[in-house]
């Protein structure tokens, strides 16, 4: 029972490390996708193996097994836990939930108030910065010195990119790998992946509503050269692999559509992963717990 | 129209002086009709984005520090104030190291040197 629970946690994560490497034909929102639901497989295979290992042994502490007794029909068929296993997985579910707490209170915080009408808003301000802000309606956040450093068809590029953001909720994307990644930390490198694929595919979308590949380009290197000095993380920053290899894609053909071949086998593969580590949630438990609490089971 | 309507305001704010309708028009890259800029200048100028004068026989544009640019500003500060702000948002560009910084610059010369 433990293997059958382990395993499958184990294999989505070894899957998930080697999987999704960027490829350069592979449309970016395909890797975009396929990195969400790999985070998303792995941390929720991890939290509901974990948790089960977790029950199954505190069950079997006499004082606890009293007010486990329902979990206990429902595990009977499966062999103890011995406290090798069950003490570990006790810490690694209250780890698992304090991180998933703390990135809820994360993501709350950085809710913005105040909604204007208008889809871009500049702030007047000499330094060059610029960024989507997501919501109903989202916002185009532009400083007038990006706007001056820019020429009109590197603007259109700029609002085109950002558009994207706002079009396609990667904001989603990057809070479910936040999410995965405060369950299991060793997901941090799908996140670095998959703030690079968001930013490809943004600048996809770009270089398709302006037509030219060299001018996203080259408007990316003018906003990254002119913008280089004001974060204030640089040693995060120096880590990240953004802005050269946005532009060595862009230098390269398109690659190929959102669903031709590539990404649809990808998308296959993925969607293995996810059921692999969907085995671990034992839906079966589910509803032998909706059964006992309504007074069935 | 919305689309429209951020390209007029961001070429204002590029600007950095006002602009008539036909120097709005010259300055976009597409090509829009005149009644189209008149259009679209006339109603950011309803919303209190923008303030004009009277230029011979056209108005001048130019971006007023109005209600939203205040409420851009807040969001920006309280962008600002949290942590992890690449968490909420996606910046346009990341920070670049030395190496990067020169590698761009040698990209950027080849495609300046194209016709």
């Amino acid at each position: 029972m433990i293997a059958a629970l382990v395993l499958p946690a184990l294999a989505a994560l070894v899957v998930g490390t080697v999987a999704a490497p960027p490829h350069r034909r592979l449309h970016p929102s395909a890797g975009a996708r396929a990195l969400a639901v790999v985070a998303a497989s792995v941390a929720l295979g991890a939290y509901a193996a974990a948790t089960t290992l977790a029950v199954g042994f505190l069950s079997s502490v006499p004082w606890l097994s009293e007010h486990l007794s329902w979990c206990m029909r429902l595990a009977r068929t499966h062999d103890d836990i011995p406290a090798v296993v069950g003490l570990p997985s006790v810490v690694a579910v209250a780890a698992m939930t304090g991180g998933l707490l703390r990135a809820g209170g994360r993501a709350r915080q950085s809710m913005v108030p105040g909604r204007p009408t208008g889809e871009l808003l500049v702030v007047d301000d000499g330094r060059p910065d610029a960024y989507a802000v997501p919501g109903r309606p989202g916002h185009i956040v532009v400083t007038a010195g990006m706007l001056r450093l820019l020429e009109p068809m590197e603007r259109e590029v700029l609002l085109a990119h950002e558009r994207s953001h706002l079009r396609h909720g990667h904001h989603r994307y990057l809070a479910v790998a936040a999410l995965a990644t405060a369950v299991v930390p060793v997901l941090g490198f799908v996140t670095r992946r998959l703030r690079l694929a968001v930013e490809r595919w943004a600048d996809e979308d770009a270089a398709a509503a302006v037509g030219d590949r060299e001018l996203v380009a080259r408007t990316i290197i003018r906003a990254a050269l002119a913008t280089r000095n004001l974060g204030a993380q640089p040693s995060l920053a120096l880590g990240r692999v953004g802005v050269p290899a946005r532009v060595e894609a862009l230098l390269n053909p398109a690659p190929a559509p959102p669903f031709g071949p590539p990404s649809l086998a990808v998308g296959a593969g993925v969607a293995g992963l996810a059921i692999v580590a969907g085995s671990v949630l034992q839906v079966h438990h589910l509803f032998a717990f909706a059964a006992h609490v309504c007074g069935v089971g | 129209m919305g689309e429209l309507e951020s390209a007029v305001l961001a070429q204002l704010w590029a600007a950095g002086e006002p602009l008539t309708p036909a120097g709005v028009r010259d300055g976009l890259g597409d090509e829009l009709a005149y009644t189209t800029v008149m259009t679209i200048l006339a109603r950011l100028w309803e919303k209190g984005l923008l303030r004009r004068e009277r230029r011979g026989r056209a108005f001048a544009y130019w971006p007023s520090v109005s209600e939203a640019e205040l409420a851009a500003q807040r969001m920006r500060a309280t962008l600002d104030r949290t942590t992890d702000r690449e968490k909420a948002l996606a910046s346009f560009v990341d920070e670049l190291s030395v190496k990067d910084e020169r590698a761009l610059r040698r990209i950027l010369g080849r495609l300046d040197a194209k016709p």
